[in-house]
């Protein structure tokens, strides 16, 4: 990237069952943010907002007459390209200083990710264009589609529940260290495999905690950056592959292809290689999407997935930390900003109990049917 | 996209899928431009063996909706002349994914009394495909 790019500011709210709208959490998550950063809403000229209700009513609420406006549709695939969109509207100089501002209010609405309330604009609540053919078998939930890539995965490769279960259970254990996670009781392999069904072969601890929160992000020009009060965190690279034609079927590939090109573009762009990627934020709706993530981003060949993350690498502590806050599955469903605001929180040394020692350089990455990875560093 | 040829095929009791005019491919729901050669507006139905196998399949174990109490298995299966279809596995102990085998060959059994009419599939006594 030419002009550098850096996050100056995060800020979160509680989350949980909280009983508030979208936006009244995204208005608190952006004052945080705001504060974060030292900095005040007319200092704003950017304004990117994801899931709340009102773009408009949040800017008058919060003073914001930006130069440079977006409004993102609610599905969690769009958070990468978020960011990817507001670093280019900096380097194109649209605008200096921006703010994503994200809300949810599943919880509180009932979401349910099949039966509706989720807000999404997918087929069916499911991923997909045409619930013509999907609602007359029931398949009207994403977590459904998820299951279906798993089997065929498992058919393929062998892939077994023991080595899916890693995945949740390592990420329980990340979350008992991180005090705003949501979900913190212990779990183990036994307790997981002991767990009920939700659409078979997925047990309930491989779906996401519907949730209700905020959470916002300031990014600005390096060059701004070296002004505010926080150490800034730089946008390295970002990238994103649609494979939205055919999406109303399971990709063959387990979206490996695009997850190849995000994952070598990013790194490109930063001028980084695998190799120094010390942790990395994955997009954990549903945990078979963190083996597809992996294989796709070369971390392990593919079909080997399984093998590689129940052996502990994905743990604190092991080769590749994964989702260090407890992730979607245990910190809270945030659509991917909670995992954007971890990366920024281990490149600033904040992490406490959960910290990554020395991390320099944490990836995010979404696979979905807009497949997208970010690159942030503490060095530019 | 436009399925209702399907939808109206399965009310005559015909399994009706798309493929590409220009190149073949196999693409369904069928898009207006396809998504291998580029082409507009060349999409061509044809009525399918209703032969296929079990690409993959799911057991919902929770009831999202009224109108599909769970347990209810959920399968894509792939027909032979190539489409995929999201569909509901007939013939089976519905609550238990272990019986059903990916790769099985099965057979397309249409709905018609339904609203809105379905297309289902029976595994072939035989086994895998040939």
């Amino acid at each position: 990237m030419t002009t550098p790019v850096a996050v100056v500011g995060v800020g979160t709210t509680d989350f949980g069952a909280l009983g508030r709208t979208a936006d009244d959490l995204a208005g608190e998550a952006l004052r945080v943010a705001l504060d974060d950063a030292g900095l005040a809403g007319l200092d704003v000229d950017g304004l990117l907002t994801h899931r709340v209700d009102s773009y408009e009513g949040l800017a008058a609420e919060h003073g914001l007459d930006p130069r440079w406006t977006v409004a993102l549709p609610p599905e969690g695939r769009m958070t990468g390209p978020a960011l990817q969109l507001a670093a280019a509207a900096l380097r194109e100089g649209l605008c200096h200083t921006v703010v994503l501002v994200y809300g949810n209010d599943g919880r509180t609405r009932g979401a349910t990710y099949g039966a509706g309330n989720s807000g999404s604009t997918a087929a069916g609540e499911g991923y997909g264009t045409t619930p013509a053919l999907t609602a007359p078998h029931g398949m009207t939930s994403p977590g459904a589609f998820s299951a279906l890539m798993l089997q065929r995965h498992r058919h393929l490769y062998g892939t077994t529940e023991e080595q899916l279960g890693a995945v949740a259970t390592t990420f329980r254990a990340h979350a008992a260290l991180n005090p705003q996670a949501l979900r913190r009781d212990p779990l183990t392999l036994e307790d997981y495999l002991a767990s009920r069904y939700v659409v078979a072969p997925l047990h309930v601890f491989d779906y996401c905690q519907i949730n209700d929160g905020g959470v916002a992000l300031v990014l600005t020009t390096l060059e701004r950056a070296r002004d505010q009060r926080r150490a800034p965190v730089h946008v390295l690279g970002a990238a994103q592959r649609a494979r939205l034609t055919g999406s109303d079927l399971p990709p063959d590939d387990f979206w490996a292809d695009a997850l190849t090109e995000v994952g070598e573009a990013v790194l490109r762009s930063g001028g980084r290689s695998r190799g120094d990627v010390d942790a990395l934020m994955v997009y954990d709706n549903f945990s078979p999407n963190v083996l597809f993530t992996l294989e796709g981003l070369g971390w392990c060949k593919v079909g080997e997935s399984g093998e590689w993350v129940a052996e502990g690498r994905i743990a604190l502590g092991g080769r590749l930390p994964c989702n260090t806050s407890g992730g979607q599955l245990s910190e809270g469903y945030l659509q991917g900003w909670g995992l954007v605001v971890e990366a920024v929180r281990q490149l600033r040394g904040e992490c406490g109990a959960r910290q990554v020692p020395g991390a320099r350089t944490v990836q995010y990455a979404c696979a979905a049917p807009i497949v997208s990875s970010v690159l942030f560093g503490r060095e530019a | 996209m436009d399925v209702r040829p399907h939808v109206d095929g399965l009310r005559a009791g015909l399994l009706r899928v798309a493929r590409c005019g220009a190149c073949g491919t196999a693409a369904f729901p069928p898009p207006r431009v396809c998504p291998r050669c580029g082409a507009r507006d060349t999409v061509e139905w044809f009525t399918a063996s209703g032969r296929g196998t079990v690409w993959s399949a799911v057991v919902f174990h929770k009831t999202y909706l009224a109108e599909h109490p769970a347990p209810y298995p959920v399968a894509v299966v792939e027909l032979a002349e190539g489409p995929r279809l999201v569909t509901t596995l007939a013939g089976l102990l519905a609550d238990d994914l272990r019986d059903i085998r990916i790769g099985q060959a099965v057979t397309a059994e249409i709905d018609a009394n339904r609203e809105p009419p379905r297309v289902v599939f029976r595994p072939d006594p035989e086994g895998e495909a040939p």
